[in-house]
């Protein structure tokens, strides 16, 4: 994903099968569910069950690269509740072929609350305009604009100290 | 203007993603779940062919539902209005760095019908409550906490979202789910909206509604897909803000005050607006039903956004993608650029016994019960005593003072009267910014006392020469030619 899609320009691919979908999208998701979650673990599972999502309600899915990336996010964010309730730590070690600077960035990342930090990934990582990143999110653009704003400020925030 | 944060952000990102790998047996894992809930796993079939099936299906229960039954009077059904095109005029100093246009917005939300009844505030829509019923939708999963709520016999499960909606859900015979979505409700109330709706159909039966409530939308569900304009300005000196038109299908200004705590309201273009006053000043409207505009600004303060709003001015769909068209090529490098053209709309108290205004909608009698969230106002058409039409109209561009010279006519049959209007140079100035305003094919109210006696059709987006009020008797428009002197 490069840029920012042209709006005005939309392709439906109707006969894409669930495998296609698999190739296709199976990766970025896995890795758009890692840096959500932070935890490898959650992302296989949260993405497995997005594609399980998927084939459930495929005739209802018109696009199911799209679609499946609004499951796997909201269930990114479930997942972080339980976790919460559940009072687990972050599972994640730090990985050893990341520099500091972006270690330092990303265990800030996962302090925000989910949903900035859900925002700030497909924005920032998913390259998604305000746009998109909204309906991902269920919300209205101004949101994602201000997640997205607070987001960064308190990165800025944290960094600096 | 990429801050540093940002860029360091993705990179950070770009690294961390790097350092997991996806597993290998991943696909194994996901057939051997949904293999043995679809043993005939046909997924090649084209699900076009089932999507259009569905949509006919569900078309023709809210037919069933808008024409099948008695006509109750008080329920307004709105039709979904026309785009909303908004441009800021008089922001010297910002250039537009770009804009977006999204005219369908993009379709992976969970598709559904909906109903929403509003009940009308002392300006409008805004501050309503409202009740939103969606068939067939499950948009509500994820962000939810549960209690119950006694419905008849029965306990049901309450489940609030983001936005400090409460949630009723259920599914409908087909197998459908059907929701209720409320703010402001009390539990009572709640209660015999949905028990009420769980009697039928839930797009077709007539729900136990609070008083003062009534339909006011139907059609497509909210938030997805939704349509929107997006425009970004910008100062040599680094101040920036935005200008959003969504069009979100029922929504209500309670929905905006439930997403943006902390906020404040504060009268904007005649209606109720809401400012969040954090470090991202937020100043968010319904401009009109079903039109959300948000202006915000990391940089400007909540009087400096409202006078931009003030400064907004209805532009056609044209004049905006030209300004998109400008915007796109102009993207990178993002310097001299051009400010959008225009004058500042003219300043017309709309105390004139004559004014011109703008259409922006026109729907069915009675007046009275069409919702409105627009400054200005819902004028009906009257003919032989009765309302034949309403119109929803915007600020007057022309008021009577605008008028040099009026002389009534009629054609040779001497059936129909007119009067014909010789503007004066500012006049003349006035008709002509109105005109490119609505643009061709766009459509002029002309009221006189307060009613619509004549809703003309330009061909073109300019308007020079005299101008004809036509659809009078005679005793109107020698009584109109007389008071214009």
């Amino acid at each position: 994903m490069v840029g920012r899609p042209d709006p005005l320009v939309r392709t439906v691919d109707r006969t894409a099968s669930l495998e296609d979908v698999f190739r296709r999208e199976y990766d970025a998701m896995f890795r758009l569910a890692h840096l959500i979650t932070g935890s490898p673990e959650a992302a296989e599972d949260v993405v497995q069950e997005s594609f399980v999502r998927l084939c459930r309600n495929w005739d209802r899915a018109a696009q199911p690269g799209a679609y499946l990336r609004t499951v796997v996010v909201s269930r990114c964010r479930s997942w972080q509740r339980r976790r919460i309730l559940e009072r687990q730590p972050r599972p994640h070690p730090p990985s050893p072929s990341v520099d500091n600077d972006a270690r330092e960035l990303f265990d800030a990342l996962a302090r925000l609350g989910v949903r900035q930090r859900a925002a700030l990934v497909l924005r920032f990582y998913a390259d998604m305009s305000e746009a998109d990143v909204a309906q991902v999110l269920g919300c209205r653009p101004g949101t994602v604009k201000s997640l997205v704003h607070r987001g960064l400020r308190t990165l800025e925030g944290s960094i600096e100290r | 203007m990429t801050s540093p944060v940002e860029k360091r952000l993705r990179h950070a990102l770009r690294q961390e993603a790097d350092t997991v790998d996806p597993p290998d047996d991943a696909w194994a894992r996901i057939r051997a779940r949904v293999e043995p809930e679809h043993r005939r796993l046909d997924l090649l079939r084209p699900r076009v062919v089932l999507a259009a099936g569905a949509a006919v299906a569900l078309l023709a229960v809210v037919m069933a539902a808008m024409f099948g039954g008695g006509g109750d009077t008080r329920v307004q059904v709105t039709t979904e209005s026309a785009r909303l095109y908004l441009a800021p005029a008089g922001v010297d100093g910002y250039d537009l760095v770009y804009a977006v246009i999204d005219p369908e917005g993009a379709s992976t939300g969970p598709a559904g019908e909906m109903r929403v009844f509003g009940r009308r505030a002392p300006d409008g829509v805004a501050l309503s409550a409202s009740v939103v019923v969606m068939v067939p939708a499950d948009p509500f999963a994820g962000d939810v906490e549960e209690r119950t709520l006694r419905v008849g016999n029965a306990e049901v499960p309450v489940y609030g979202d983001e936005l400090g909606r409460r949630i009723v859900r259920w599914p409908d015979d087909d197998g459908r789910t059907v929701g209720v979505a409320t703010f402001g409700l009390g539990d009572e109330e709640l209660a015999a909206v949905v028990a009420s709706l769980q009697g039928g159909p839930a797009l077709e039966v007539q729900p136990s509604l609070p008083p003062g409530f009534a339909e006011v939308h139907r059609g497509q569900m909210p938030m997805a897909p939704f349509r929107l304009t997006d425009q970004n300005w910008q100062s040599s000196d680094g101040r920036s803000f935005s200008v959003t038109v969504v069009d979100v299908p029922g929504i209500a200004l309670d929905m905006i005050a439930g997403e943006q705590p902390g906020g404040h309201a504060v009268d904007v273009r005649g209606t109720t607006g809401i400012v969040t006053d954090a470090d991202l000043a937020v100043l968010s409207w319904i401009e009109r039903p079903g039109t959300l505009v948000q202006i915000m600004s990391p940089e400007l303060d909540e009087a400096a956004l409202r006078r931009i709003a003030e400064g907004l001015r209805v532009i056609d769909e044209g004049a905006w993608k030209a300004l998109y068209a400008t915007a796109e090529r102009h993207e990178l490098p993002r310097d001299n650029l051009t400010p959008i053209p225009g004058e500042a709309p003219p300043n017309i108290s709309g105390d004139s016994f004559l004014l011109v205004r703008p259409v922006l909608r026109r729907v069915g009698p009675p007046c009275a019960a069409v919702v409105v969230g627009h400054s200005a106002a819902v004028l009906p058409e009257v003919r032989e005593g009765e309302e034949v039409a309403c119109f929803e109209v915007g600020p007057p561009g022309l008021e009577a003072s605008d008028v040099a010279r009026a002389r009534a006519g009629a054609d040779q049959a001497g059936g129909l009267w007119h009067v014909e209007l010789t503007l004066s140079a500012r006049g003349a100035s006035r008709a002509d910014a109105l005109a490119r305003m609505v643009g061709a094919g766009g459509q002029l109210a002309v009221v006189v006392d307060g009613r619509v006696v004549s809703a003309p059709v330009l061909a073109t987006s300019s308007l020079r020469g005299p101008v004809m009020v036509t659809g009078l008797d005679e005793r109107s428009a020698r009584d109109l030619a007389g008071r214009l002197g």
